[in-house]
């Protein structure tokens, strides 16, 4: 989510830390995959909302999904739609993986992330137009 | 849900490809709060103090019965202290008369002269003498089933259980007979050996394991499947 090693690093250890010094607020043993989780998906929205300056332009963009030809993802390495995804420019990075990794919904998105639901979809539209891209341009180096 | 997320969810376990450096468990382990962890010298001390308690109330308790011991035939018989000027106190030590005279009406009275102080339940005083024993016997026995064992089987330490539960009906028997009967010094003896047996009971159990898991520990050991006695 945040596109960047260290920075995922960073997030990662105070999420670790803030979930140890709340450990004694679990309530039940056999929920601490997720409890950690969200502590770890929440620290990642909260470092990206700083991290994210959303463009004017950004928020206003168009929320139909663009047409697509055929399933162009079916049969594709996830090791290239991985580097693919990490090159999705900030913003629509965090919507995409929100939104398909960790289903959230654009409401979800929106509430968390302290912008708009059309701009949540928008930015979804957005991160899918720009992954093809990648891909394609990925594909056409390395074949 | 659309194609390509569905697709990406399918395969979301692919996309875990990124690891986090060393350095972050490091910093992790560092930076998390450190649990306190009694070491067995505070533990000791924190068993003598349960211990000091129980063995006063224990003593409470006997004094309190020698106290509230009837006195045989006291309704019919009372001893009269002379009543003597305070300034004669020490002149002339005052001893109670060897002869007992019967009056009648006249021993309510002077049991409402002496201030007494005021008296406390023995029941009320066993129970929470009970409760402090029982305490210890708890954290030993939380102690014990904490305590990972390898080397021996399970039924190596039966014998231990079985005598344990008979401690335990000993006692409910015990505890019954207080109920039917009323307390006396020589059941509040046995409940307090029965605790006392218990006590040494765990005691011997849990060095038995130190010994068991100490002599037959081999270099190995994590790999060993160990187990915790149920007790």
């Amino acid at each position: 989510m945040t596109g960047d090693q260290r920075c995922a690093e960073d997030v990662l250890q105070d999420a670790f830390i803030i979930a140890f010094k709340e450990l004694g607020k679990l309530k039940a043993a056999e929920n601490f995959g997720g409890w950690l989780r969200r502590i770890v998906i929440n620290e990642c929205i909260r470092y990206c909302k700083q991290a994210v300056q959303w463009k004017h332009e950004l928020l206003h963009e168009n929320t139909e999904p663009a047409e697509e030809a055929g399933d162009w993802w079916a049969g594709l390495d996830l090791e290239t739609v991985h580097k693919a995804i990490k090159q999705l420019p900030e913003g629509c990075r965090q919507v995409f993986v929100l939104y398909v990794l960790e289903d959230y919904t654009h409401r979800d998105i929106a509430q968390s992330m302290g912008i708009s639901e059309s701009t949540s979809k928008s930015q979804y539209q957005r991160a899918r137009q720009l992954l093809k891209q990648y891909i394609n341009t990925l594909m056409a180096i390395h074949g | 849900m659309d194609k390509l997320k569905q697709h990406l969810r399918a395969h979301r376990e692919q996309l875990d490809i990124d690891a986090p450096g060393d350095a972050v468990w490091l910093n992790v382990k560092a930076a998390a709060p450190v649990v306190k962890k009694l070491s067995p010298v505070a533990l000791l001390y924190r068993y003598a103090a349960v211990l000091l308690v129980a063995a006063g109330l224990s003593i409470g308790i006997l004094l309190l019965l020698q106290n509230s011991v009837p006195v045989k035939n006291a309704g019919a018989v009372a001893f009269v202290m002379p009543a003597l000027p305070a300034t004669n106190k020490k002149q002339q030590p005052v001893l109670p008369s060897t002869e007992p005279v019967a009056q009648p009406g006249s021993e309510k009275k002077s049991l409402a002269n002496n201030k007494k102080p005021a008296r406390i339940d023995p029941y009320e005083l066993l129970g929470s003498f009970s409760n402090n024993y029982a305490q210890l016997v708890k954290l030993q026995l939380k102690s014990i089933r904490n305590t990972p064992v390898w080397g021996e089987e399970t039924g190596y330490f039966n014998d231990f259980k079985s005598s344990l539960e008979q401690m335990d009906a000993d006692e409910a028997a015990l505890r019954s007979v207080i109920k039917k009967n009323g307390l006396d010094e020589h059941l509040l003896e046995q409940v307090i050996h029965i605790y006392q047996q218990k006590l040494d009971l765990l005691k011997t159990l849990k060095s038995e394991i130190g010994k068991v898991n100490g002599s037959r520990k081999p270099a190995n050991a994590d790999s060993l499947k160990s187990y915790f006695i149920n007790i």
